[in-house]
């Protein structure tokens, strides 16, 4: 495999199928401070601050929600791009013209 | 920081386990880290993604399939983008309310007076700085001692050895009472009573050295506008006051030496103020204490009068802090004053702005508020809830910044109490404000508000009436934006309907008291 842990621009530079594996493990970190969140609540806590800290918990678990979904559409995207280079390669050592294929 | 995680609001509605609030902060302090984690991992991805192609071996890829990829990646880099940043910040934002539940919990467990609490609820929330000697809590009071000291004259805050910002005046407030309780038990459990004994044995000390020094004071000279008069504590009645002229009195006299030093250093008419315009909101209010010139040696109070269309009056008596750091000085603005206050005695500050009132001509049926900064406050404090001034005055609000105030029983009028978490001197009653009657407390960590403070950025000591005044600005400037604030507007809109400042055409000016204690015999007849 060419350039898997080359540098490039600074910075590590991971395979495909290497990121998408990170992006998991992201989201498993998210899935985790989403329930951390859950179990945050004061159950005997009333008033104005209260209030406030119940919405903004709400707000918070929302945004975990949104960010878990953006990872899993980021892995989505990864594996596709890790098809793709198994397809090409897969492909030019058949011989086979993929573009014209496709 | 957002909006609403540099302060804590504390009212009647108010139901709390302090521990349950420490553990939300514990959990949110995990989802904290778990976000940052993954935001970490996002950020070690890189901003390139490797082409697993032999190129050097297989040759090109087709160039269908080369588009393909770049249409890929070019989505996959937009999505991860997206993802970094979102990731991020949130992390930053759990970390934020994390903290803001951990400083709420400590708060609470303040406001309930209970050491142990306190003390758990700093084990738990070890994010913050929360060095309290727990198991010797005297101990760390005595090893603080100079520096707690030192701060008291500095501004009131407390920095280095066991105790920083932002929660030094929770901490002060535990160690204070632990104090107290070791030398007066607390016969019902609250940290108050034994407070209050200990400021009146310290009062008491200061009050025969000041004897030692200046010589015994007899009582409290103040002249402004409408004249001047003398009074002194009577007893538990209302205080007796005796008009005075300067010219039926010898200047070497006790009440007459007084009257010519108060009568030199005040004004004597109504001044212009600097914005004839009412002061509608709290910053606006506090914005007003600095308007009375300093005098040296003298107490000064400031009366705003609000003129309205109709011709009637409402009414602003605004009282600052502790001019003078000194026991029993000629000034009531003194330590002394503080002491009485916290001992739950009338001290003579409290004389001196009820003389203010009086030569102000407020009516019975004017309504007025206090406001106070400090000793100002607690004063404020202790006027509202007298009895003297409930049934000759028609008090609607009191505004409290930076005081103590535990001490006073709860209020029938809404009081609103500013206090700066990193600020000792609230802590001197030995517990946070409390959220009797009407009483609405709001807890802000000025390191947050400098930013956005309306001092571009500084913010000077954490018990300076600027640091409130920003405070009190930013709020205001909130009160849209959360649930929280619903007291707050309350309020100041209950505020200025009481006095009518909504009216158009109202006008304020300022009345300009000045003070002093008299020394020596008083030859003048208590009635």
């Amino acid at each position: 495999m060419l350039n898997q842990w080359s540098y490039f621009d600074g910075g590590p530079i991971q395979s495909a199928a290497e990121q998408a594996a990170t992006v998991l493990g992201a989201h498993k970190l998210l899935e985790d401070a989403w329930w951390s969140l859950l179990v945050s609540y004061p159950q005997d806590w009333a008033g104005g601050a209260a209030q406030a800290a119940e919405q903004k918990r709400s707000a918070l678990m929302e945004r975990v929600f949104v960010a878990k979904d953006m990872l899993l559409d980021l892995h989505g995207l990864l594996v596709a791009r890790t098809e793709l280079t198994a397809s090409a390669s897969r492909g030019h050592s058949l011989g086979l013209d993929l573009a014209g294929a496709g | 920081m957002t909006g609403d995680s540099w302060y804590w609001v504390r009212d009647s509605a108010t139901v709390v386990d302090p521990q349950q609030v420490a553990d939300a902060g514990v959990m949110t302090s995990l989802a904290a880290d778990g976000a940052q984690g993954a935001a970490l991992a996002l950020c070690f991805m890189g901003p390139n993604v490797s082409w697993d192609w032999a190129w050097d071996q297989q040759g090109p890829p087709a160039t269908g399939l080369l588009e393909q990829k770049e249409a890929l990646e070019a989505q996959i880099a937009q999505v991860r983008d997206r993802s970094q940043q979102a990731v991020s910040s949130l992390a930053v934002d759990l970390a934020e309310h994390a903290r803001w539940l951990s400083m709420a919990a400590l708060i609470y467990a303040a406001a309930e007076a209970d050491a142990m609490g306190f003390a758990e609820a700093c084990q738990r929330v070890s994010a913050l700085p929360c060095g309290l000697g727990a198991s010797n809590p005297l101990f760390g009071l005595v090893g603080s001692l100079p520096s707690y000291v030192r701060s008291m004259q500095a501004g009131g805050q407390l920095e280095g050895g066991s105790m920083s910002r932002p929660t030094s005046g929770m901490h002060a407030q535990h160690q204070l009472r632990a104090l107290a309780d070791s030398i007066f038990a607390s016969p019902d459990g609250t940290a108050a009573p034994s407070m209050q004994a200990v400021s009146g044995m310290v009062g008491t000390w200061w009050l025969w050295a000041g004897r030692l020094v200046w010589g015994e004071s007899s009582g409290v000279v103040a002249a402004g506008p409408g004249g001047s008069l003398w009074g002194r504590p009577h007893g538990e009645g209302p205080v007796p006051f005796i008009s005075l002229k300067a010219s039926d009195l010898p200047s070497n006299s006790p009440v007459g030496a007084a009257l010519k030093r108060v009568a030199a250093a005040g004004p004597g008419e109504p001044m212009c103020m600097p914005s004839p315009l009412p002061p509608k909101t709290a910053s606006e209010l506090l914005q007003r204490l600095p308007d009375v010139p300093d005098a040296a040696g003298v107490g000064e109070v400031q009366i705003l009068r609000h003129r309205r269309p109709d011709g009637s009056h409402s009414w602003s008596v605004a009282i600052r802090g502790t001019r003078e750091w000194l026991p029993g000085t000629a000034n009531p603005q003194d330590m002394l004053s503080n002491f009485q206050e916290m001992a739950g005695q009338m001290s003579d500050q409290r004389v001196a702005v009820l003389a203010a009132m009086n030569l102000a001509g407020i009516g019975p049926a004017d309504p007025v508020e206090f406001v106070g900064h400090s000793q100002g406050g607690a004063v404020a404090l202790s006027l509202a809830a007298s009895k003297e001034v409930s049934e000759r005055f028609c008090v609607v609000s009191v505004l409290t910044a930076g005081a103590p105030s535990a001490a006073v029983p709860g209020l029938d009028v809404p009081v609103l109490a500013l206090e700066n978490t990193a600020d000792v001197v609230p802590s001197l009653d030995g517990r946070a404000a409390d959220a009797k009657g009407k009483h609405l407390a709001i807890y802000f960590d000025d390191q947050e508000l400098a930013p956005g403070s309306m001092y571009g950025g500084h913010l000077g000591s954490a018990h300076g009436l600027e640091t409130y005044v920003a405070a009190a600005h930013r709020l205001h400037g909130s009160i849209g934006a959360d649930a929280a604030l619903q007291g707050f507007k309350e309020w100041e809109q209950n505020r200025v309907r009481s006095l009518g400042l909504d009216q158009e055409g109202t006008v304020t000016e300022s009345l300009v008291y000045t003070s002093a204690r008299t020394r020596g015999n008083v030859s003048v007849d208590v009635p």
